[in-house]
């Protein structure tokens, strides 16, 4: 019932399932070029990754740009073509007001920057934040956001998946505006006018996402995000980069009532757990009833010293997750995927856990998806 | 004692308290050099406690504020009473072109500063020629970058490549840090220290400092 040609169509059945903690084989998501356009592909995928922030006047050209990505690549087992409108990793404060800076690197790679994170200059007090609280339908980036959406959604027709774009977590929004060494010392110092602001921030936060997704399910069934995955549900993968400076203290105090929130408010919830910073935080998060799981990200640093999410290193880490009885998602190079499955499967239920990879050629991935169907960790394609 | 007192309560993160001890130590007729360094020994706490992993980067925000508030009073009283501040080195901080992340870069900056360095900032997206050139106008001892995407740590093999061009890089020393930084990668980009975390990088800083005088010394 899974994707070996490469379609773009899914089985929405092993989502739920996933989702449900009911699937009886790891969720696995590959993504690979088809053979002879491997160079191209990359350039369309950096192409369109970061075309609505690049040129938010010519939303089309994306679009167009991630149709022809996905003619030359294919999407194995449970992958599928996900269009979310990328402004960058929180673009609420850009709605809020905050200045957005979109930065290219030469070799592709790009991000945007909001406020006080691209420029010090850009911090403000919290007379002048307060002001910024407020829903502004014609918020530039707010309309690039509606307008890329809808766009997205018609010409997808049904044949892609549209995700909601990065909105980002409340207390990195919050920092964009405050600044982030700021925000820590208001922690200590103006605590309540952090904890007033934050709410504030949530229940602003919702309203896009409710209004978003208004739009998304006019057109499609389901919802997506930047995390790749789908739910029949409203879901969203929620964060809080800015806790890799918190102490437990200060994250119990101020950001996980906020989370929880969230959790109560959405139906499908995964924590996007960015970096060893963010360790000290995951029992508090583990204890969150609603969370559906977590999405592990090692890091740059991790990976340089060979913990990757398939390293053994994070076995414990992922056992406490499972024990929990929540999911678990990871991104684990090619070569190393039946490695991590085999390590996970002693652990824990693999029916948890989602596996995404994207490998250098299709012979590689065609290896792969046979040895999964010899070990059973996905059904054999007769 | 109340010089205990002012290290306790900076390592308890009081700052009403500290600033109160400080103003009383003063007033009791302490010397400010004495009372600097008792700030000094608990920023070295707070430090090791970091590297230990038993405190978290908020507490080291909230212990340097607090070390800046009481430098604050006692700074003016060190120069009228020793006539200058000498600083124990000069270190120029960026971090690299391409690159907005800025708290690696100022949790290294406040503890060299309050090991007693003179800090030049220049702040972020800095490009060669503006490392080149702050060396050249500042002399530093120390040249310290910071990256954290990996798509800007090769800016950093720049940086040393151009001093070296400049016929600068045997002047200075070169510290790299950042998440993307490993200790093999400072090693291979030409560094002289990298791949550590703000407190230890700090410390080879002082390490530095002190094998220089022993050298001007002799």
């Amino acid at each position: 019932m899974y994707s070996l040609k490469g379609g773009w169509g899914f089985d929405h059945g092993i989502y739920r399932a996933w989702w449900e903690g009911e699937l009886e084989r790891p969720l696995i998501q590959i993504y690979v070029s088809r053979e002879g356009f491997e160079n191209e592909v990359q350039k369309l995928y950096s192409k369109w990754h970061w075309g609505f922030a690049r040129d938010p006047f010519n939303l089309v050209n994306t679009i167009d740009t991630f149709i022809e990505w996905c003619r030359k690549s294919l999407f194995l087992i449970d992958a599928y073509p996900n269009l979310w409108i990328n402004l960058g990793p929180g673009i609420v404060a850009g709605y809020l007001g905050a200045k957005v800076l979109f930065k290219e690197y030469g070799d592709g790679g790009a991000t945007v920057w909001f406020g006080a994170s691209a420029d010090p200059s850009e911090a403000r007090d919290w007379d002048f934040i307060e002001d910024m609280l407020g829903f502004n339908e014609d918020n530039f980036w707010w309309k690039v956001t509606i307008d890329a959406t809808k766009v997205a959604l018609v010409y997808s027709r049904g044949r892609f998946i549209v995700g909601f774009t990065d909105l980002g977590g409340v207390h990195d929004i919050l920092a964009s505006l405050r600044g982030t060494q700021n925000l820590v010392k208001d922690m200590y110092f103006n605590s309540k006018k952090v904890e007033e602001v934050s709410w504030r921030i949530l229940d602003l936060w919702h309203i896009y996402y409710e209004r978003l997704y208004s739009i998304i399910k006019q057109h499609q069934y389901g919802t997506s995000a930047w995390m790749g995955l789908w739910s029949p549900l409203r879901w969203y993968p929620i964060q809080c980069d800015f806790s890799a400076m918190l102490s437990p203290k200060l994250f119990q105090k101020f950001v996980l009532p906020i989370l929880e929130e969230q959790c109560r408010r959405l139906d499908h919830i995964i924590y996007h757990l960015d970096g060893p910073g963010e360790l000290p935080h995951v029992n508090y998060l583990l204890r969150i009833e609603k969370l559906n799981g977590i999405q592990w990200v090692p890091g740059a640093g991790m990976e340089l010293q060979d913990k990757d999410c398939s390293s053994e290193y994070w076995i414990p880490l992922y056992k406490k997750i499972l024990d929990h009885g929540k999911n678990l998602v990871i991104w684990v190079p090619c070569s190393r995927v039946l490695d991590a499955i085999e390590k996970i499967k002693s652990i824990g239920s693999l029916g948890r856990v989602a596996i995404q990879t994207s490998c250098s050629s299709e012979k590689l991935a065609e290896k792969l998806i046979e040895k999964l169907a010899l070990r059973k960790a996905i059904e054999s394609e007769t | 004692m109340v010089l205990d007192d002012i290290k306790e309560s900076l390592v308890g993160l009081d700052m009403d308290k500290v600033l109160d001890l400080v103003k009383r130590a003063v007033d009791e007729g302490y010397r400010p050099v004495d009372i600097v360094n008792s700030l000094a020994d608990g920023m070295k706490i707070i430090g090791e406690g970091y590297e230990r992993g038993e405190l978290f980067l908020s507490e080291i925000i909230m212990a340097s504020e607090i070390f800046k508030e009481a430098m604050n009073i006692l700074e003016p009283l060190v120069l009228k009473e020793e006539g200058v501040l000498k600083p124990i080195g000069r270190v120029v901080v960026g971090t690299v072109e391409g690159d907005l992340h800025d708290i690696g870069k100022n949790l290294f900056t406040m503890f060299l500063k309050s090991m007693g360095f003179d800090v030049i900032d220049l702040g972020v997206d800095v490009s060669v020629e503006n490392f080149v050139d702050a060396v050249k106008q500042y002399r530093p001892d120390i040249v310290g970058m910071s990256a954290l995407l990996t798509t800007t740590v090769v800016n950093m093999e720049k940086v040393i490549k151009a001093l070296e061009e400049a016929g600068l890089r045997s002047y200075v020393k070169v510290i790299v840090g950042g998440a993307a930084v490993s200790k093999e990668y400072a090693i291979e980009i030409g560094a002289d220290a990298g791949g550590i975390d703000a407190y230890e990088g700090a410390l080879i800083c002082r390490k530095w400092m002190e094998e220089k005088q022993k050298i001007s010394v002799k």
